[in-house]
């Protein structure tokens, strides 16, 4: 092959590679992005669920329920 | 010639730059290396601490006593805002966004001492903490941290204790259960950009962290509601200073509910006198009065002292030669042992007391575990007071057998007592019943198994309970703790309040009950003690009036909640 060309072919084609490399790492952070943004999403419903839980644990809780139940006695 | 020397000097300059050049890079390879790669990696990566979450601690059900979750907060860096409209503009900024009074975020800051951290809203939703971030307010944070909370609130407060701000217990099992409940902090590294922002992740230098254990205890809430719910409303209608109240199961020392009342909110404990925080428990050691009486006649007959079916003469009423009256100013004359703890005669106690001797009455009592320590997990126990035989004095031996010149707390009596309902055989009073990890697996289980030795005989323990104790509730002053189905069985006492100066308050007075039901296999043992109940109220003082019906509606409700949770086969 004469030098020229050859010398175009190798300009493309490293140019090719670090464009390559360019999306592959652009991508590879995005992807990482989404990853982190879910187990975010996940922990923050899972903090959700247990103030829920915690939430329903105090108004079932033997002492709520005795209060609940003297209140509405007293006030008639 | 000129040209060599020329070349010559040029070769040497290079030679000397090559070798500075080659110098550098051993040093940097070499020496330094390891600094460069530290701060090489430190801008490249960012290091997030985490702290595992604190333990749960649960009843012998399952509820939750105490569990932490995260919670988002919002702060402000006092530093970075250094003038005064730098706070009035972030101010107005978060008042927008957060909806929370600008003054009070202008005065939380400027009266701030810590020029790093004003904690300003603590438990935001997720559209508040979305809103902060995206308004990007100078000097304006948001954390996650752990919260503590404590479902039951003030009806286990003096059990499960309370947490300080930074997480550390500072009371009742959060204290004594401190390290096994906090986990271990672990650490998350994340490659970023130039911006710091992520870009990666770096498991190779993560440390995971570590939950902290939980504890499953023995204490029932629905007993504890029953339990407080009952002592609460006696306290409040005698207007008593404070009460306690145990239940406890006298074969394994199992604790099924304490109250200690006056008693306080876990989660606003810094706004709380600080004598609310004392479990009294634990830590108010009192002369019992005639409570101990059954304990006294039980060491008696065991060692051979006295016999089951011995008349004592009770003076009329007063016997002078040790000072000595009735409770009342009731006058007995000849009384069995049985009818001296029915009538609980004081100076039938005081002759039991003499032909018992001081060493052998000490011994005995120090056995059933007065004045040491009962060995419950929980912090902060009092070991009550027993003096040694050679501190007494003449009339010690007539004292200690009803109840005065000794201090013992609520926790060391209900344990006599379960030592005579048990048939005679030691326990220890305890309210874990098992330790376990984040996985569920059992790290630490109490067996049910009480006691590893007898204190009295079992002849001796029953004869007490099913004759002598029961006689108390059906002919004596314990008539108030009377169930219609089932046999209770106790022993009243109404005990002088003893004074730091000497002498006793003739005015207030401790008013108790300690006893359990079925006699002939007790299930339960209760004690209620009411402190200074007032006199003036006309209602009564004495424990049969005020602590005895407390126990009675304990022993009625906790009865029929066992029979339809725990049916028998």
């Amino acid at each position: 092959m004469p030098s020229r060309p050859r010398l175009i072919f190798m300009v493309f084609f490293l140019t090719g590679t670090m464009i390559f490399v360019i999306m592959i790492r652009t991508a590879s952070t995005r992807i990482f992005n989404q990853f982190r943004s879910a187990v975010v999403l996940q922990e923050r419903l899972r903090q959700e669920l247990r103030y829920q839980q915690l939430r329903m644990e105090t108004l079932i809780s033997p002492y709520s329920v005795e209060k609940e139940r003297t209140v509405p006695q007293q006030s008639q | 010639m000129r040209f060599t020397y020329t070349i010559l000097f040029v070769g040497i300059v290079l030679t000397a730059l090559f070798g500075l050049l080659g110098w550098r890079v051993y040093d940097l390879q070499g020496p330094q290396s390891r600094q460069y790669r530290q701060e090489n990696q430190a801008q490249q990566s960012a290091l997030v601490k985490q702290q595992g979450q604190r333990g749960f601690v649960v009843d012998c059900r399952g509820r939750v006593l105490a569990a932490s979750n995260e919670i988002d907060e919002v702060f402000i860096e006092p530093r970075r805002l250094a003038e005064t409209d730098d706070i009035k503009e972030t101010s107005d900024r978060l008042k927008t966004v957060l909806n929370y009074p600008g003054l009070q975020i202008c005065r939380m800051v400027s009266e701030s001492k810590n020029p790093g951290f004003v904690r300003i809203c603590s438990q935001i939703t997720p559209l508040q903490r979305q809103a902060v971030a995206e308004a990007k307010i100078p000097g304006v944070g948001v954390q996650t941290v752990w919260q503590r909370y404590y479902p039951m609130g003030r009806l286990t407060s003096h059990i499960v204790g309370f947490v300080g701000t930074d997480g550390q217990g500072l009371s009742g099992l959060e204290l004594r259960y401190d390290s096994a409940l906090a986990g271990q902090a672990g650490r998350q590294v994340y490659q970023v950009d130039v911006l710091r922002r992520p870009i990666g992740y770096r498991p190779d230098l993560a440390i995971a962290s570590t939950d902290g254990q939980s504890i499953i205890l023995t204490i029932d809430t629905t007993i504890q509601q029953f339990t407080r719910s009952a002592l609460l409303k006696q306290t409040q209608d005698f207007q008593a200073e404070s009460a306690v109240a145990i239940v406890m199961d006298p074969k394994t020392g199992a604790i099924a509910a304490m109250v200690s009342l006056p008693d306080y909110d876990p989660d606003d404990f810094s706004k709380t006198p600080p004598d609310n925080l004392k479990n009294c428990v634990l830590a108010d050691p009192y002369e019992p009065g005639s409570i101990i009486k059954p304990i006294v006649a039980a060491i008696a007959l065991d060692n051979g002292a006295v016999g089951f079916d011995e008349v004592f003469d009770c003076e009329d009423g007063y016997w002078g030669k040790y000072r000595i009256g009735e409770f009342g100013s009731h006058r007995y004359g000849l009384l069995s042992v049985r009818n001296i703890l029915v009538n609980s005669s004081n100076i039938g106690m005081a002759k039991i007391g003499i032909k018992l001797g001081q060493k052998r009455l000490y011994e005995g009592m120090k056995l059933f575990g007065f004045g040491t320590k009962t060995g419950a997990d929980l912090p902060g126990e009092d070991s009550g007071l027993l003096w040694p035989v050679s501190k007494w004095s003449g009339y010690s031996v007539t004292r200690i057998p009803f109840g005065h010149e000794v201090l013992a707390t609520s926790l060391q009596m209900i344990r006599a007592y379960c030592i005579l309902a048990n048939g005679g055989s030691s326990v220890t009073p305890h309210i874990v019943k098992a330790v376990v990890d984040s996985e569920g697996g059992v790290c630490r289980l109490r067996e049910g198994a009480g006691g590893t030795g007898y204190i009295i005989k079992p002849e001796v323990a029953h004869w007490i309970v099913q004759n002598a104790l029961v006689g108390v509730v059906n002919e004596g002053t314990g008539d108030q703790a009377k169930l219609e189905n089932c046999q209770v069985w106790g022993k009243t006492g109404t005990a002088n309040i003893a004074l730091s100066s000497g002498g006793y308050d003739t005015t207030n007075y401790v008013s108790s009950f300690i006893g359990g039901a079925p006699a002939e296999n007790p299930k339960l043992v209760v004690l209620v003690s009411i402190r200074k109940p007032k006199k003036s109220l006309g209602k009564g003082y004495s424990g049969g009036r005020v602590a005895a019906p407390v126990a009675r509606e304990i022993l009625e409700k906790t009865l029929n909640y066992l029979s339809q949770t725990q049916p028998e086969t």
